[in-house]
């Protein structure tokens, strides 16, 4: 397998130590991910979906297996490196907006950026794009206790965009959204991520929205099988 | 490394959030209150130590000589066998020269009973001459003037003395001491009478009830001492380098004189209140102590409402020595504030003290400060910026040291748990 992917799974496996017996989660997975593609991971409950994404967001580590992201074997990075790497290359979406109830919304979107260093105006204006493009600019500066859900999980895309990462993993996105407003985040992070050239690995039960993807992969039993 | 702006800003931000945004708010102004309450007592009990410190040496050195040097029995030229200076003015010049003495007199020593209106007082006589009353800047007269006693034959008396012989100026006193004529049949109690020309107080309370002061050469008469002296008294420059000046007079006076300074004479008094210092100091910074608990207890709850802000922080790259940082920023914050405002308040409270004592003493009908027990007029306070720096550096070294478990502990948080602790 060639490693120009941005994310690339070699014969991976994750299993948790448990009394007994270590519980198997994942199982030999292989995959590759290039620079704007965007694939939507659909597996039951269980399966072993949030694991994946924890791994290619370099939170875990498999058990077995190579993990290389951005043609980098994950495992020789230390802790910090993985970290730096997390904020700057790699955005995160989750099911739950996760915002800072401290922050405005565009300080929460502006939160990678400043956590990589940059306070520039440059990173504030490219934020300032990325709201006006989620149609939440004008929300920019309410807490998110003043936004609906549809407008927090805009605001946590912008965030998960704002470094212009390879790699945006996103986990549910729409799991905690009415259809319509679920249908319309998903179509601007898909929008954005096509703007940025960012790879999209969006896990997800709702055929409609994989469908929205370039690829399927499922997993099942910690297996995944792909299928375009 | 030091805080990024991010880690001051999110610091700031948690540190005033409010509790239903998972804040530190109401627990931190808990915190705030005690370490404040802590340092505030501490600030306030050191100014209080050092302004009675204060208060009773300034006192203790005004009203009494520095150095003393006391005649061993030797042979007078009369004869008698007796612990006098044989040659007062000669030794008295001898010391006035030493270095680092202001000033030098004879004085004559006794004890005498006092009688007048029908009370009766024990009195602890010092018959010396003006050089004293001018050496002995804490000596004030409160009625009469000193260059009238200097040139009667009358008495000084004490004003608490005084008030309890209930005589005032011009008054008559009767001086009764054992120590008088020598007759066929042995030494006969002298019994005389002398004006009172001077009320004076030193500022202390044992002065002001026991202390004569007569003048040297009528003191000299009254104890059987022409041309004797019991003492050579001096004042010094440092009061506080004393024993430099010891040695010096040791040598002058030859093996004639024993010396001693007003540090043997308090010394008891005063190791008895440098150890309270101590004692009262490592209590209240225990007080202190127990205060920058809050602020662990505080981070702990901060740290518990903030897992999933700590899971996002981590997935959006801050280092677990960021996440660190800003939890000490925010005990450190909380400390700080805390010390600072304790320490504000305890020296305005140290420096409006008599207000507080005289409102204190009002509310208690003068029962709150005893002068008789004390020895000092006033419950001072004296602000010495080395114990407010050490207050506020212990608050907030100890305010460090609360918030480095609760910080470690949220650094070292796994995003992923905290995360799904979060949804």
């Amino acid at each position: 397998m060639a490693n120009d992917g941005v994310l690339m799974f070699e014969g991976v496996d994750k299993s948790y130590p448990s009394p007994g017996k270590p519980v198997a989660v994942l199982h030999g997975i292989d995959l590759s991910l290039s620079p704007g593609q965007i694939v939507a991971l659909t597996a039951p409950s269980g399966a072993g979906k949030s694991t994946l994404l924890h791994i290619a967001g370099l939170l875990d580590t498999p058990t077995r297996g190579r993990v290389l992201f951005e043609g980098k074997d994950t495992a020789q990075m230390g802790e910090q490196a993985r970290t730096q790497a997390r904020g700057r290359r790699i955005g995160f979406v989750y099911q739950f907006h996760h915002l800072l109830p401290e922050l405005s919304a565009r300080e929460n979107a502006m939160l990678p950026l400043w956590a990589a260093g940059q306070h520039g105006a440059q990173g504030g204006a490219r934020v300032d794009a990325l709201l006006e493009r989620l149609g939440v600019a004008h929300r920019a500066s309410h807490r998110p206790a003043a936004l609906s859900g549809g407008e927090r999980q805009r605001v946590a895309v912008a965030r998960a965009l704002a470094t212009a990462p390879s790699l945006i993993l996103a986990d549910e996105p729409t799991g905690s959204l009415d259809v319509q407003s679920g249908t319309a985040v998903m179509e601007a992070l898909i929008e954005a991520a096509r703007t940025t050239g960012s790879a999209v690995l969006l896990a997800t039960h709702n055929p409609d929205i994989a469908a929205m993807a370039d690829a399927r992969w499922s997993l099942a039993a910690g297996r995944l099988s792909i299928a375009t | 490394m030091l805080p990024t702006r991010l880690e001051w800003l999110l610091a700031g931000r948690m540190l005033r959030a409010k509790r239903s945004e998972g804040g530190a708010s109401i627990a931190a102004i808990v915190s705030i209150i005690g370490v404040a309450l802590a340092v505030f007592a501490l600030v306030v009990t050191l100014a209080v130590r050092a302004g009675f410190r204060a208060e009773f040496v300034g006192t203790l050195l005004g009203a009494n000589p520095h150095i003393t040097a006391a005649a061993l029995e030797t042979d007078l030229p009369d004869g008698r066998w007796l612990p006098a200076w044989a040659d007062p003015e000669a030794t008295t010049a001898t010391v006035a020269a030493l270095p680092g003495v202001t000033a030098a007199w004879p004085a004559v020593r006794g004890a005498v009973m006092l009688q007048a209106n029908g009370q009766m007082a024990g009195a602890d006589v010092h018959g010396v001459d003006t050089r004293a009353v001018t050496g002995l800047d804490g000596l004030e007269a409160i009625a009469g003037d000193w260059a009238a006693f200097a040139r009667s034959e009358g008495v000084a008396l004490g004003s608490k003395l005084a008030e309890h012989l209930n005589v005032g100026l011009g008054d008559s006193v009767r001086i009764v001491s054992p120590d008088g004529a020598r007759t066929a049949f042995g030494v006969t109690p002298r019994v005389e009478s002398r004006d009172v020309v001077v009320i004076f107080t030193g500022g202390r309370y044992d002065v002001d009830r026991a202390r004569l002061m007569m003048p040297y050469p009528d003191a000299q008469v009254f104890f059987n001492r022409e041309g004797l002296a019991d003492e050579i008294q001096a004042t010094v420059a440092d009061p506080e380098t004393v024993e430099a000046t010891q040695w010096a007079m040791l040598d002058a006076v030859g093996s004639q004189g024993r010396i001693w300074t007003w540090k043997d004479a308090a010394g008891g008094f005063l190791r008895a209140l440098k150890m309270e210092d101590r004692v009262m100091t490592v209590i209240l910074s225990v007080l202190v102590l127990v205060a920058s608990m809050a602020i662990v207890s505080g981070l702990v709850m901060l740290a518990r409402n903030k897992r999933a802000a700590v899971g996002i922080l981590r997935t959006v790259g801050v280092q677990r020595a960021g996440v660190l940082r800003i939890f000490l920023i925010i005990g450190l914050t909380t400390g700080t504030i805390g010390a600072l405002l304790g320490a504000g308040g305890g020296v305005l409270f140290a420096h409006h003290i008599d207000a507080v004592m005289a409102w204190l003493d009002g509310a208690t009908d003068g029962g709150a400060w005893d002068a008789s027990v004390r020895g000092v007029y006033a419950l001072p306070a004296r602000i010495l910026v080395g114990d407010v720096l050490f207050s506020v550096g212990l608050a907030i070294v100890l305010a460090a040291l609360a918030s480095l478990l609760p910080a470690l502990s949220a650094a070292r948080l796994n995003p992923v748990e905290a995360l799904r602790d979060g949804e």
